[in-house]
């Protein structure tokens, strides 16, 4: 508070900067929540076409499991998914298939972040796959996979969201014969 | 020891820093950008900071006498 008697001013700088500081901090809280609230309504119109171009089935036998090999056509359009209170996109593609060990199994084959409502348009005829496609066993072989785009979206203020495009999924049979 | 000043240098500030994140909330949904919104924020509390924080002599109009 300075020396007695004489302080110019009762409160002291560091005392305004403390009120100056959180008092703008609430305030941007106060705004971040209400921009939340304006966008809960939002309604995206995602766009989705995947592709099978080209499988290769492996039977890795010393590790006792099938592995496949896969490359895409992703044609997917997910611009509207933004709006101001979306930071990015966390987009990965799923393999979901049957076996007789589980009745769902979920297998990540490609991600990627998309920060810019720009780059939501992800369109590549030949997206191989990142992380390949390994069953537990034996259980890819001439079975039917669906291939299913997902994305969490990251919200600046909020929870985070995870979608599926479940209704523009694309369905395929993996070959009967290893390669 | 100005205790009118004090209270208006806070009231002041407290107006001004809604004010300027009011504008960048409008500015920020208009383009769809909450960065905007931050920013307008953030110059509001730096030119409250300058107008509010030192001891400028408006804020001592009406000192205490003892």
């Amino acid at each position: 508070m300075g020396e007695e008697g004489r302080a110019p001013c009762p409160v002291s700088f560091w005392q305004r900067l403390n009120a100056l500081f959180f008092y703008t901090l609430s305030c941007l809280g106060a705004f971040a929540f209400l921009a939340a609230a304006t966008t809960y309504f939002h309604e995206a119109e995602p766009r989705v076409s995947l592709q099978l171009e080209r499988i290769m089935l492996r039977r890795i036998q010393s590790a006792g499991h099938d592995q496949a090999i896969l490359s895409l056509a992703i044609d997917a359009d997910l611009r509207s998914v933004f709006n101001w209170n979306v930071k990015q996109l966390f987009v990965y593609v799923t393999a979901e298939y049957e076996t007789q060990a589980n009745v769902l199994n979920q297998v990540v084959v490609w991600d990627s972040v998309i920060s810019e409502p720009e780059q939501a348009h992800i369109k590549s005829d030949l997206v191989v796959n990142k992380y390949s496609l390994t069953d537990q066993g034996f259980g890819l072989r001439d079975n039917e996979v669906k291939l299913v785009l997902n994305w969490n979206t990251v919200p600046a203020t909020g929870l985070l969201t995870l979608s599926h495009a479940f209704d523009q999924i694309h369905t395929f049979q993996v070959p009967a014969t290893y390669a | 020891q100005d205790f009118k000043g004090q209270f208006w240098c806070e009231r002041f500030f407290q107006v001004l820093v809604v004010l300027f994140g009011l504008a960048g909330f409008a500015v920020g949904y208009m383009k769809q950008d909450f960065r905007v919104t931050f920013q307008f924020l953030s110059a509001g509390g730096g030119i409250s900071a300058v107008i509010c924080l030192p001891d400028w002599p408006w804020w001592n109009r009406n000192p205490v006498s003892w």
